[in-house]
């Protein structure tokens, strides 16, 4: 069991599709792993629909929070900084793991934009945020974390994704309410590849991913990937899949903000700080205030919108 | 620029040598820092130690430190995180003022763009200092957070990463007795009660060794210093060298008094040469010397000066502009190298600095688009640089954009100096001063080859001569462009109607 541990240049795809496990095992792996210098670790998996925003990032703004419940769409929130994604099984999840001095985004990107432009006839390029686009269209999004021993970078990369869906999860209602100083993604029209190839498929991306993965590192033996079954290594992973789960790591990690009401009456701005509502500023707001101080944001978000249509019904 | 004076040789009219790099790691983060940019940054008093590249060395006499008399405060800057960031965002702070931590502790975690990155301590030590709130923009290579560490001298553990020695400067080392010594040492340890016990039986702290932690006196120290008062002196202590066997013809050492140090803290300008300086140290220079016939301009001047007595004409503008005519045919040195090295930039403007001593230190600003300036014109803008420098008022715009630059050196004095490049320009020169020297007259044809064996019989005449010492990064610019470009100035400078009919 221990042998997924091993350092060197390999390839490791998750048969998970739970974006907490999934993003636990990347975790596990990374800070487990005894990363050999001058190789890499690729990490491939996909996740049933969910939401995943950066490490600072704030889910109201980033995403219809309601929506994503009423749909049963996770929503998770990743170690990494940079941007929300919406993923999906039209959507290919790439992690490359170094030690820390072998850190470099451009040189991973470059390795997938040749790979799939020479394969299936594209025209990809990277842009200065690291970014993969193909003529206007963002068909990656790009993070990474850099630890003192080692470091990682991954990526999603559009293949064959429900775009109205990931439109309608990454809708906002509530940017327009918030202010902080949490990390706001920067939003890009997006497209499929296979939308610019129609022969492009989940299975034949992963396939030649693993192929040039091995030429690109120079290894020979290139079937040297693995399967991870996730339950066996439920012990490792479970504290931190329990973290990434929990409501706390979620929504509490959030930084603060301040979330503004207007009506025609007054203005009310809820200040949060650490997920809870610390305070209620507005003209007459005495019942609220001891109905919501000291409330989690996010546990007493239903009440809060509430808020605003009472008051516009008046 | 830090000049070092190599001797005069008169017979030597050219000479060329070769700086090898220094063996030193370069540093971790590049800034091309104009001197301004960090006149605008609080400074802070920091001990010079602390700065990556130095290493100091200790001598094999031991000694102890105690943490509070020179407990050092080291400032842990933001260590370069790779793809050319320079700045990030604070988003979490792990440690708090106060907390002790060790060496790969997490301190806080940084963001650019979307990379997250945790950074880790470095030392061991507590926490004295936080420089950014959170949310706030960090700078690659500037102070993240103050440490003081736990031990006086911090000796990393690992050999890779970041071998700081941060060693606190010692103003005055402990005395651990030599009793001829009477340096009144402030920094002498014992408590309150001690000190009081000292001034009742009037005992001079600085004659009583002490037997506590880290050299404290102690109160038994005191008592067993007056029983021993009328006993003759102690001897040093064990670990000093070995006493010398006395003959009766030495004579006694002369009774002195040690002059105590001064120590001081290096800031603003100073701190910013000691950056720059240690920066262009990693490029590797050459020098080439040679000397210019500035007999014609010494008669133009005299001319100019007979039209016109208010004229307020020195050489220099004579020189920057004969700089720039030549620069046009080898523009290799009027250009920029990026920090890797990867990169020549050949620079449009001649943007010529002029090295200053200023009001608040060495300066060089720059005269902008001298291909475009008349030397009239060129010594007004020198003018009123020199005065801006004087008032301690010259802007950025002045003091940046520079892509050659010189150095009047010879104003004060000297002949052959070896400058420093101010990076990242690849070419720089110190002008020696102006002497009158005999100079043998040229063979001019074979028709005098009849005498060549009759040299005491040659002619001679008394020339202006200047020396010029050139420096350039040897890695774009080789001798032979130097040597070329400095013939081509030579000439200008030698037959300055060539310099005039071409501007």
């Amino acid at each position: 069991m221990q042998s997924i541990l091993r350092g060197g240049n390999r390839v490791l795809i998750s048969r998970s599709t739970d974006v907490y496990t999934n993003l636990a095992l990347e975790r596990y792996l990374a800070e487990n792993i005894k990363h050999q210098p001058k190789t890499r670790l690729l990490l491939l998996w996909r996740n049933k629909p969910c939401v995943v925003m950066g490490r600072y990032q704030n889910p109201y703004v980033e995403s219809d929070i309601k929506y994503l419940n009423d749909k049963q769409i996770d929503l998770a929130r990743r170690y990494s900084g940079g941007g929300t994604c919406y993923h999906d099984f039209g959507n290919l999840n790439l992690t490359i793991l170094t030690t820390r001095q072998d850190y470099n985004r451009k040189k991973n990107l470059q390795w997938v934009v040749n790979t799939l432009n020479k394969a299936f006839n594209l025209t990809l390029y990277i842009t200065d945020r690291d970014d993969i686009f193909l003529d206007t269209y963002k068909v990656t999004g790009s993070a990474s974390r850099l630890e003192r021993l080692y470091a990682y970078h991954h990526f999603t990369l559009l293949l064959r994704a429900d775009l109205n869906e990931l439109r309608r999860s990454l809708k906002s209602t509530d940017h327009m309410h918030i202010t902080s100083k949490a990390t706001s993604s920067v939003r890009s029209s997006v497209l499929n590849l296979s939308d610019q190839n129609n022969s492009i498929t989940y299975e034949n991306t992963l396939e030649l991913l693993i192929k040039t993965f091995f030429q690109w590192n120079n290894e020979e033996n290139t079937s040297n990937y693995d399967y991870i079954d996730s339950l066996l290594y439920y012990e490792q992973t479970k504290n931190i899949e329990n973290e990434l789960k929990s409501k706390k790591f979620i929504f509490e990690t959030t930084p603060p903000f301040v979330y503004t009401i207007e009506n025609k009456k007054q203005t009310i701005e809820i200040t949060v700080s650490n997920g809870i509502i610390t305070d209620i500023k507005g003209n007459d707001l005495i019942n609220e205030k001891k109905q919501f101080i000291g409330q989690l944001f996010h546990s007493v978000y239903d009440d809060i919108h509430k808020l605003k249509t009472n008051y516009l019904s008046e | 620029m830090l000049t070092r004076y190599a001797s005069n040789n008169a017979a030597l009219r050219c000479v060329t040598y070769s700086l090898h790099m220094l063996k030193r790691p370069p540093s971790s983060s590049y800034q091309a820092m104009s001197y301004v940019h960090s006149l605008q940054k609080p400074t802070n008093t920091i001990p010079i130690s602390s700065i990556n590249n130095s290493i100091l060395h200790f001598d094999s006499r031991p000694f102890s430190l105690s943490v509070s008399r020179l407990s050092s405060v080291v400032q842990f800057k933001l260590a370069d995180i790779g793809e050319g960031i320079r700045e990030v965002e604070v988003k979490e702070w792990y440690v708090k003022v106060g907390d002790q931590v060790k060496q790969f502790d997490k301190i806080c975690e940084v963001q650019s763009d979307k990379a997250n990155v945790t950074i880790t301590s470095r030392y061991d030590g507590a926490i004295v200092k936080l420089h950014y709130n959170v949310n706030a923009t960090a700078i690659v290579g500037e102070p993240l957070v103050d440490i003081r560490l736990q031990h006086g001298i911090e000796v990393p553990a690992t050999t890779q990463s970041a071998p700081v020695l941060a060693a606190p400067v010692i103003p005055e080392e402990p005395v651990k007795t030599e009793t001829l010594n009477k340096i009144p040492s402030p920094d002498i340890l014992a408590t309150p009660a001690v000190r009081r016990m000292a001034k009742d039986l009037q005992i001079s702290l600085n004659d009583v060794q002490g037997s506590g932690k880290d050299g404290r006196i102690l109160k038994e120290d005191l008592l067993n210093h007056k029983s021993a008062a009328s006993k003759p002196p102690p001897t040093a202590s064990p670990p000093s060298p070995a006493t010398v066997k006395s003959t009766p013809t030495i004579k006694p050492r002369p009774t002195t008094t040690t002059v105590a140090d001064r120590n001081e803290p290096i800031k603003g300008i100073k701190k910013a040469m000691v950056k720059t300086m240690t920066q262009a140290n990693t490029v590797p220079h050459f020098t080439y010397c040679d000397e210019y016939d500035m007999s014609q301009l010494v008669k133009l001047r005299k001319q100019l000066k007979k039209q016109n007595k208010d004229i307020k004409i020195s050489y220099l503008p004579f020189i920057i502009k004969a700089c720039s005519q030549a620069l046009l045919n080898h523009p290799i040195l009027n250009a920029h190298v990026d920090s890797k090295c990867e990169n020549i930039t050949y620079k449009g403007s001649h943007n010529i600095g002029i090295a200053m001593d200023t009001k608040d230190g060495l300066l060089v600003p720059n005269i902008k688009n001298v291909q475009q300036l008349s030397i009239t014109q060129i010594a007004n803008e020198l003018n009123r640089l020199q005065q801006l420098g004087k008032a301690g008022k010259l802007s950025t715009d002045d003091l940046t954009g520079g892509t050659f630059s010189l150095s009047n050196i010879g104003a004060i004095g000297g002949t052959y100096a070896v400058p420093i490049l101010l990076l990242p320009e690849v070419a720089i020169c110190a002008l020696g001063k102006i002497v009158r020297r005999i100079v043998p007259d040229e063979e001019d044809d074979e028709s005098s080859s009849s005498s060549s064996s009759d040299d005491e019989y040659c002619s001679y005449s008394v020339r202006s001569m200047m020396s010029a010492s050139w420096s350039a990064d040897h890695r774009v610019i080789d001798g032979a462009t130097m040597a070329r470009f400095s013939n081509e100035l030579k000439y200008l400078l030698e037959n300055p109607l060539q310099l005039l009919i071409n501007q």
